[in-house]
């Protein structure tokens, strides 16, 4: 009995220093699993640790763990960014990993990351992991021309596949267009990419639109308490988010199933 | 009849001198009666050592001791601002978006070679003892009369400037213009104070972001 209650204390001993706990629960489909989530982030000076558990049910055989490391770093003039890296095993011999990076630097910011999954199957919400078997990478760049106009670039490669986009957004006073085109695999299947965001009552709206071998509509809603998002695509496709206070929920559905994820981030600050 | 207007000016000159202590009193007692903004036009040296063209809006609510800095020039800032509170301060950095939170005393106010957060107050740099003043002389600053203040650091390498100069307008008892300058003569900052009026800020018209800001908190 006393060695329980050893071993228990010690798994509380990361509490102390805790920053944040996050309990979740995750649903998904076809069928029914339900994954009650913890995780605990760790705040010590540049560095964030962070240390992560879900368990499926009732297929307890996919229980899954996860570390993570990621460091600060201040870069210049208006710079900042971070690199880090994180990794889940699950019980049914399925893991992923992922090392990324981001840095903004002045008139430029980019992030990067690369990642492997073997065996699993992808779960959209916590954390987002590579949507895709094998390996992968993400690259996104900003570039700032002037005050009004900024280069947006990004890349997604996966074993088979790959995704580019380029696009010029626009600032005239406070509202922002961005007018650019992708490709899917390869150049023939391009997309448009439409945006449009503008400050609104106190709050901030933005839609984007891509259309062509993608076709994809987003919108982001932010005012000073609720942080909401809701995609729309076609192959039939919806997700919709929202965040306030401590509490976020999201929601998908697509041809192979559903997933929702709500969670709920307990404020530590060191017990 | 000379003699005794000699003596008179003699004797009247130590009444008309002002020690920076006092003028510095002054300007804080214009500074702190009423929000404030100004624009503040010149040169700063970023952390890689390079001079570049520096164009900041300072506002100010003396009342809740907040400070906001938003930078206009140089490109690598423009748009970015830098909120000074009692207990924290806010990096918001307008290319990622982001609100990065410092607290107060571990805080870095980012992409500058120079803590502007204490170019504002003169006074406390003298009490601190990180300034030795001189007794200001008067001058003409652009055609308007004008106080001169020069200070020095006995310690540069603590306070991050060997000398720091200061104009200061003798009628409004505001700063026009103040220069800080390193161990080898060169300047760190130098500003222009232009456009200054007073406002009707509140603590929420200061302390405020885009509502889509991703936050992230420094300990």
């Amino acid at each position: 009995m006393k060695k329980l209650w050893f071993s228990f204390l010690l798994l509380l001993a990361p509490l102390a220093a805790a920053q944040s706990l996050e309990f979740g629960v995750w649903a998904g489909g076809p069928g029914l699993s339900v994954g009650p989530t913890v995780n605990l982030n760790l705040p010590k000076g540049d560095w964030t640790f962070d240390a992560y558990l879900r368990a499926y049910l009732p297929n307890t055989d996919e229980i899954s763990f996860g570390l993570g490391a990621r460091r600060a770093f201040e870069a210049g003039p208006a710079g900042r960014g971070e690199v880090g890296a994180r990794g889940f095993i699950g019980m049914d011999a399925h893991y992923w990993v992922e090392g990324f990076g981001s840095v903004a630097l002045g008139k430029a910011a980019l992030d990067l990351s690369v990642g492997h999954t073997y065996n699993r199957t992808p779960s959209h919400f916590w954390p987002l992991q590579g949507e895709t078997l094998g390996t992968y990478a993400r690259l996104d760049g900003k570039f700032r021309i002037d005050r009004h106009l900024t280069l947006l670039a990004r890349g997604y490669f996966h074993r088979g596949g790959g995704q580019a986009e380029a696009a010029l957004a626009w600032r005239v006073n406070r509202q922002t267009f961005t007018l650019g085109a992708g490709g899917v695999d390869r150049a023939s299947n391009a997309y448009a990419v439409l945006g449009y965001r503008t400050p609104y009552d106190g709050a901030v709206v933005e839609g984007r639109l891509r259309l062509g071998t993608l076709n994809e509509f987003r919108l982001d809603y932010a005012d000073r308490s609720y942080k909401a998002h809701l995609t729309l695509a076609y192959p039939a496709r919806a997700q919709a988010g929202v965040a306030w206070d401590a509490w976020a929920l999201d929601a998908e559905v697509d041809q192979a199933g559903y997933e929702f994820y709500l969670r709920y981030t307990l404020p530590l600050e060191g017990l | 009849m000379r003699r005794g207007l000699a003596l008179l000016v003699l004797l009247g000159l130590p009444a008309l001198a002002v020690s920076a202590e006092a003028l510095f009193d002054q300007v804080a007692q214009v500074l702190d009666q009423s929000p404030w903004e100004a624009r503040l036009q010149g040169r700063i040296v970023t952390p890689g050592g390079d001079a570049q063209e520096a164009d900041l809006i300072v506002k100010t609510l003396p009342e809740k001791q907040i400070v906001r800095i938003e930078f206009q020039k140089p490109d690598a800032l423009a748009d970015n601002y830098v909120v000074i509170t009692p207990d924290k301060v806010y990096n918001y950095l307008f290319l990622t978006n982001q609100v990065v939170v410092y607290p107060r005393a571990k805080a870095r106010i980012e992409g500058l070679g120079f803590d502007l957060s204490r170019m504002g107050d003169l006074r406390k740099l003298g009490e601190e003892g990180e300034v030795v003043w001189d007794a200001p002389r008067e001058v003409r600053f652009q055609k308007r009369p004008a106080w001169h203040v020069v200070g020095r650091a006995p310690d540069p390498e603590a306070s991050g400037f060997a000398r720091v100069e200061v104009w200061i307008d003798r009628e409004e008892k505001r700063p026009l213009r103040t220069a800080f300058y390193d161990a080898e003569g060169q300047p760190l900052s130098d500003l222009e104070w232009t456009a200054f009026r007073t406002a009707r800020f509140t603590a929420d018209d200061l302390v405020a972001f885009p509502p889509d800001a991703e936050w992230i908190e420094k300990k």
